[in-house]
């Protein structure tokens, strides 16, 4: 009876470290902020076909995103740089609702947050 | 000879208050990974221009499925997210020069203000390493019209491009694969 007892107590701790196992598994996917998921989402969709640059926009000889294209990410740049306490006003202020401020200050902290969450990641294993 | 150099400096000198551009690569292609030549170089004709070796001794650079990175400058990709460890370092008016170097060489180091991001001349390649489509995508006048800002593929429905968002208070250059 007692053997068995102990079996049982030590498959339960079996399991029991399984589990915490599986949540302790953290990818940079996983721990992104919503408003990180969706700033990376908006700059994924400039690959949907009707974002791909149009061919007025292809004959330009820049590499600079046309303010077609700026427009599609700025709602979620704006929102990432708000999460981080910014205020609306402050934003305002700081890039006069310059489209190129805005997107370049949401990659800057996108950037940060993507390595902050690497170095939690590494320093849990 | 001399005079070339002390021009050529001077000419650096010029331009050394401007540091490479920082760029953001996002391969958010489902499907294949990307294979190839990502470059570096200078405005100043027979400047010293580089390739990033990401695995050496592969002279490639390679980006996985989903795979993301930044590199702030060029002496410090050894740190990022996708490491390019090595560079090489072409000097068309030194050869002696010319060698593959750590990130971290003081050259490397000093090419940061005279150089910027060009391009990326690449494959994708599907899990058994096969190429199935090719693109050279980059700066159309830093390269001279070599490399062109968007791409879209031959044999697949895959999509590259190469853009730079340019504001007073920083510019940022975007690969993406999609």
């Amino acid at each position: 009876m007692k053997k068995h007892f102990l079996l049982t107590a030590f498959a339960a701790l079996t399991l029991l470290s399984c589990n915490n196992e599986s949540s302790a598994v953290n990818t940079v996917e996983s721990m992104k902020t919503p408003q990180m998921e969706n700033f990376d989402k908006a700059f994924k969709s400039l690959g949907d076909p009707q974002n791909r640059p149009t061919e007025e926009e292809k004959k330009r000889n820049t590499s600079e995103l046309s303010d077609r294209r700026k427009a599609l990410l700025v709602p979620a740049s704006k929102e990432l740089i708000l999460s981080t306490g910014v205020t609306e006003s402050e934003l305002m202020r700081k890039t006069g609702g310059d489209m190129s401020q805005i997107i370049v200050w949401a990659t800057q902290i996108y950037m940060k947050k993507s390595d902050e969450i690497r170095k939690n990641i590494k320093s849990e294993k | 000879m001399k005079k070339l150099t002390i021009i050529l400096s001077i000419a650096a000198g010029i331009s050394a208050s401007a540091q490479s551009t920082p760029l953001q690569v996002n391969n958010y292609n489902p499907d294949y990974i990307a294979v190839g030549r990502l470059m570096t170089k200078s405005t100043t004709p027979y400047a010293p221009y580089m390739y990033a070796i990401g695995t050496y001794p592969s002279t490639n650079y390679t980006i996985p499925i989903n795979g993301d990175s930044y590199y702030d400058h060029f002496d410090t990709t050894g740190t990022a997210n996708i490491p390019i460890l090595y560079w090489n370092y072409v000097d068309p008016l030194n050869p002696a020069n010319s060698n593959t170097y750590p990130y971290n060489h003081p050259l490397i180091t000093a090419i940061n203000s005279t150089n910027e991001w060009e391009g990326y001349a690449f494959s994708l390649r599907d899990s058994n390493g096969q190429s199935v489509d090719s693109f050279e995508v980059g700066d159309p006048v830093l390269s001279g019209g070599f490399l062109q800002p968007n791409q879209s593929g031959y044999n697949t429905p895959s999509f590259a491009e190469w853009f730079t968002i340019t504001s007073g208070t920083g510019n940022i250059t975007y690969l993406q694969i999609y």
